[in-house]
């Protein structure tokens, strides 16, 4: 029962391209990371990037990744794909809320149970809360994030990055 | 509301004798003789009371996440989707669902995607509550499973301090991850490791939540087939388990750090008797302010037939 094979994969900090990488895809949907906030990127067969906003989480996951593999840690900041970092809906969100994040698309209620149920948003009529081209927060009215989009000003596409259906779809 | 928390042990049996109740609780009930008499065994008469109350489902309660939302708010919103709520005098979050829709479930609103709330029975909220993690601390969850309780600590802490989570099992792992990023806890570290092997972190904490894993006597209600599956084999093998994982947990609590132990086991050998070993080293029980009482108590004990949830240990232990 106790016996699960452990994950495998160390926890460091991110190489000069990563960094570049990373920065890009803030600057890429407005966003900005406080100063005082660390990143370490996960190595297994594929790399995910934590965010720390406490010296203390940080300083034990390092501490930790010394003796043992760290599953997961602070907060999920994104991954790379083919060499380049995807924003993450966690950092995402965080940002957001604490307003360092400016590319924010809000949709509709009929919208909304679209996007959470994984679709993509067609003739998104332009209005003054739509941001332009590029990666995006989506929310709602009241404010609540739904996920993550690509959004095309020219067409009115929003493309489903990720959504928060995902937790029920995943089956957790 | 939820009257005495707390059973003497060895409960007289005065108007049935013992096996009168024990042929009841298999005859009637569906469980097997070595179950009826453990039951028997802690509860007495009371046990087929515990039965009955187990053959319905069990009241469903939620916990609002503070991290991310209020309870005015949450309880306004839940409330335009059809759900009834009420508070839980004894707790601090929780709520019991007194009503809900047809549609959404409970466990699909988009309140629920969004984290603002956790489905969690009000004994898992009791015994993080019993642990009274504070911010700024460094916090063990020993056996973490899908995060329920390691949610709450995160959200107790403010997300401020640090919260290791152990959990061996790799489908419960990436659950746990999964309900740390729905519920907005940024001051988690997950470990995917054996807890009995703890000591070779070389950590030292604060407080450890240990709800150990068990034979989970006490959820029979959402569990029936264990009325017949559980057996003197396994009690004794989660005995060993759970005694090995406290062992590791009190190994890991700086001392005048808190400790509490919990398990959804009825049996006094997954409850009682496993800390009763920490007291022989020299730990000290220290008393749990009994929800809905003023008494303090040494440790507390849950029953579906007395407080609408499952059958449920809590215990807290101070290291001198």
């Amino acid at each position: 029962m106790q016996g699960n094979q452990e994950l495998r994969g160390i926890l460091r900090p991110p190489n000069p391209d990563e960094l570049r990488s990373f920065n890009s895809a803030l600057e890429g949907c407005g966003a900005t990371l406080p100063a005082n906030y660390t990143l370490l990127v996960h190595e297994l067969s594929y790399r995910e990037v934590y965010v720390f906003s406490d010296t203390m989480v940080l300083r034990v996951a390092e501490q930790l990744s010394v003796k043992r593999n760290v599953y997961f840690a602070g907060i999920f900041a994104g991954s790379f794909r083919r060499g380049r970092f995807r924003l993450g809906l966690d950092l995402a969100e965080h940002l957001y809320r604490l307003g360092r994040l400016s590319s924010i698309v809000e949709v509709n209620y009929e919208e909304e149970q679209r996007f959470l149920y994984g679709r993509d948003l067609e003739g998104l009529t332009p209005r003054e809360n739509l941001s332009t081209s590029g990666t995006v927060v989506v929310v709602n009215g009241a404010g609540d994030v739904l996920g993550l989009g690509r959004y095309d000003e020219r067409s009115g596409r929003l493309a489903n990055l990720v959504d928060k259906g995902w937790y029920l779809r995943r089956g957790h | 509301m939820c009257g005495s928390l707390y059973v003497d042990s060895d409960n007289p049996i005065s108007a049935l004798d013992k096996e009168q109740v024990v042929a009841r609780l298999v005859e009637s009930y569906g469980y097997s003789p070595f179950f009826a008499e453990k039951l028997v065994g802690v509860l007495g008469e009371e046990a087929l009371s515990a039965a009955e109350a187990s053959e319905k489902p069990l009241r469903k309660a939620i916990r609002v996440n503070t991290l991310k939302t209020t309870h005015r708010e949450l309880v306004q919103r839940l409330g335009g989707k059809g759900f009834q709520l009420s508070r839980i005098p004894w707790l601090r979050n929780g709520y019991w669902v007194q009503a809900e829709p047809d549609t959404p479930p409970l466990g699909a609103t988009h309140e629920y995607l969004f984290g603002y709330y956790f489905v969690q029975s009000p004994p898992s909220m009791y015994a993080v509550e019993a642990l009274d993690p504070r911010p700024g601390e460094t916090v063990l969850d020993l056996a973490a499973g899908a995060g329920g309780k390691a949610t709450y600590i995160s959200q107790l802490m403010e997300n401020r301090g640090v919260l290791v989570a152990v959990e061996p099992k790799r489908g419960k792992v990436a659950a746990l991850r999964s309900n740390v990023s729905r519920m907005g806890c940024t001051n988690t570290v997950i470990l995917q490791m054996d807890g009995r092997s703890l000591p070779s972190l070389g950590m030292v904490f604060d407080r450890v939540l240990l709800d150990a894993p068990c034979t989970s006597s006490g959820v029979v209600s959402r569990h029936p087939a264990l009325k017949l599956r559980v057996s003197a084999k396994d009690v004794a093998e989660q005995q060993n388990l759970q005694v090995a994982l406290l062992e590791a947990a009190y190994r890991a609590l700086k001392v005048g750090g808190v400790l509490v132990y919990s398990t959804c086991s009825y049996f006094r050998e997954e409850g009682e008797e496993v800390v009763g070993r920490l007291v022989d080293r020299g730990a000290s029980l220290t008393p749990l302010g009994s929800p809905g009482e003023t008494v303090s108590k040494k440790w507390v004990r849950f029953y579906p037939h007395m407080h609408g949830t499952e059958g449920f240990f809590v215990c807290r232990v101070t290291k001198n």
